[in-house]
């Protein structure tokens, strides 16, 4: 009896719990929130760029990540109290479609930095530095052109690894999890304004927004330690204000030189068969290519690259297989000097990462105590911003790694004779 | 992106749909659900832990029910930004979701251990077995079953219902 009675109480908490158990969310919202997923999964993490690798994104490329990555934490951890002022400024965003601010960057030892950056709702984006160069960044087409107009020239990038981020979209999904606290009212520039302190990656980012129009009007980031210790603020924001077109125009100017690098798409990665065959072997090559083959032997083997760059005055090649997770880079007339097997993680450039592996069954993302079981204890470890690097000088190899996770296999030629 | 089998996107394609049936069971709102089941799978891409998980998949659904736990805390500092009233429009499951009561079990969850919660969600939200419970949490059958039943006297009392006799 007793029994029973415990169980007729528990029955209508049973029954809440079964019938909340059977509510099912609508077809079309989960389909909406599995394609974002997906697509968020397709933008590679961020980590701090261990060493220059090919191209390097100018500066804007920081300063978007630190505003969308930025602003996309801050969403991400905003806080209760703060969550009313962050919906407020989400709306008021959406409804427009440019913005522009300045960003000036402080890091000790080196002049400001100023950038002016100009944001297009459709993810075109400009940034314009103090010497007068400029660039325009399409990113949902990966594609980017620097311009020089003191030298005349610009430099068109395709298949950028941008990631595609969108200020607006951010801003308009905003998470609800909280860890950001709010910040006490303040005049900035005479306006009221409100404020919110978030943490990116360890790292605070203060936003105020105006108290009457919702709309951020500064931010402020700061790092302590590290070589980037310094400051950054984002100011002078301007919401849809009449912008000519053509400056988000990605035609380089008349008469300026052109170079053009990259691919526009990615051929698709290599099958499992194929992949196979691409082995890593120290000092000796990448599946059937070797060390020192010039650029017509190599491309017989492995077929077309997907781009080709030439190397200076000595017309040395920059072989890009980036399909195939791999770059050769070779001289003239000493050939092939080094070979680097990569993840999208570490390129600025699109890559399918390297699906092969090394003569010692290392492939990506393997960690360092499995690259030390393989082939012992490397002559240099060396770590710098998140990156680890192991160096085995008698194989004239290295392992670049990220998280513990390996990111990169360079192998170079040997000496002559070995 | 992992190709193991049990890797995220196999997870995401194999059990995104329940898991984000699961984010919108226990926060009753569609959008937070949504940006909900981002931020978990963006937190187990970068979980060490979840690479190492012995059972990735019950790794993320309890990573799922502590994240809508998360946030569930946080809201309770706040005023609730809009939320739709019940109309008669809506279907008695709708008006179920919506209602007061079901809110007030979710938050009385919270005051469960981690482990009671996770099987008082597994079993009534995720309609999953006892004996699948127990596998996955290292417990018998039998230790489940107690282990549920003492919860759920746990939330009657949190509720304030009618109280039952002595044991």
């Amino acid at each position: 009896m007793r029994r029973e009675h415990r169980m007729n109480d528990n029955d209508e908490v049973i029954s809440r719990l079964e019938g909340l158990g059977q509510w099912q969310p609508a077809p079309a919202a989960t389909d909406r929130a599995l394609e974002r997923v997906r697509r968020a999964l397709r933008e590679p993490a961020v980590p701090p760029r261990s060493k220059p690798r090919r191209w390097r994104l100018p500066a804007f490329a920081a300063a978007v990540l630190i505003i969308g990555g930025g602003l996309g934490i801050w969403l991400m951890r905003s806080s209760p109290s703060a969550r009313a002022s962050l919906a407020e400024m989400q709306h008021v965003m959406k409804e427009a479609r440019t913005v522009s601010f300045r960003q000036v960057t402080r890091l000790k030892g080196k002049p400001d930095q100023v950038t002016r950056m100009l944001i297009r709702s459709d993810g075109v984006v400009r940034s314009e530095e103090s010497d007068g160069t400029y660039t325009v960044t399409d990113m949902p087409k990966f594609e980017a052109l620097l311009v020089n107009p003191g030298k005349h020239e610009a430099t068109r990038l395709r298949g950028v690894n941008v990631p595609q981020v969108n200020l607006y979209e951010m801003i308009k999904n905003l998470p609800a999890d909280a860890s950001a606290r709010a910040l006490a009212g303040k005049t900035i520039d005479g306006k009221k304004a409100f404020g919110v302190v978030v943490t990116l990656q360890g790292h605070e980012l203060t936003v105020w927004a105006d108290a009457r129009t919702r709309l951020p009007i500064r931010m402020e980031a700061h790092q302590e330690e590290g070589e980037e210790a310094g400051d950054a603020v984002l100011d002078d924001f301007h919401f849809d204000t009449l912008i000519d077109s053509n400056i988000f125009s990605m035609a380089a100017p008349t008469s300026y030189k052109v170079k053009t690098t990259g691919i526009a798409t990615l051929p698709p990665p290599p099958s499992p068969d194929q992949a196979k065959q691409m082995v890593a072997t120290p000092l000796v090559g990448l599946g059937p290519v070797r060390f020192r083959m010039k650029r017509e032997e190599v491309e017989k083997l492995l077929g077309k690259p997907d781009a080709v760059e030439e190397l200076g005055p000595s017309h040395g090649f920059h072989l890009n297989y980036g399909s195939r997770g791999f770059f050769i880079s070779g001289g003239k007339t000493n050939g092939v000097f080094t070979i680097s097997c990569v993840s999208q993680i570490c390129v600025v450039v699109r890559v399918h990462d390297f699906a092969g592996r090394t003569d010692k069954g290392i492939r990506l993302r393997a960690s360092e105590a499995e690259i030390i079981k393989a082939y012992g204890k490397p002559d240099q470890r060396t770590t710098n911003r998140g990156s680890t690097y192991l160096e085995y000088r008698k194989l004239n190899t290295s392992f670049t790694l990220f998280d513990d996770k390996l990111v990169e296999i360079l192998l170079m030629r040997p000496p002559p004779g070995k | 992106m992992d190709a193991e089998p049990d890797g995220l996107l196999n997870i995401l394609e194999k059990h995104g749909a329940e898991l984000h049936a699961l984010l919108t069971r226990l926060t009753l709102r569609a959008d937070v659900a949504e940006d909900l089941l981002q931020e978990l799978f963006l937190k187990l891409r970068d979980a060490k832990a979840f690479a190492r998980a012995e059972n990735s998949v019950a790794y993320a659904f309890r990573t799922a029910i502590n994240l809508a736990y998360d946030w569930r805390r946080a809201r309770r500092c706040t005023v609730t930004l809009a939320h739709e009233p019940p109309t008669a429009a809506m279907s008695p499951a709708d008006s179920l979701i919506r209602s007061e009561e079901v809110d007030q079990v979710l938050d009385a969850l919270e005051w469960l251990s981690p482990v009671d919660r996770e099987i008082v969600v597994m079993h009534y939200l995720r309609h999953q077995p006892y004996a699948e419970i127990a596998q996955t949490i290292k417990k018998t059958e039998h230790q489940v079953r107690g282990l549920c039943h003492k919860a759920v006297g746990r939330l009657r009392d949190f509720l304030g219902a009618a109280a039952g006799g002595p044991e």
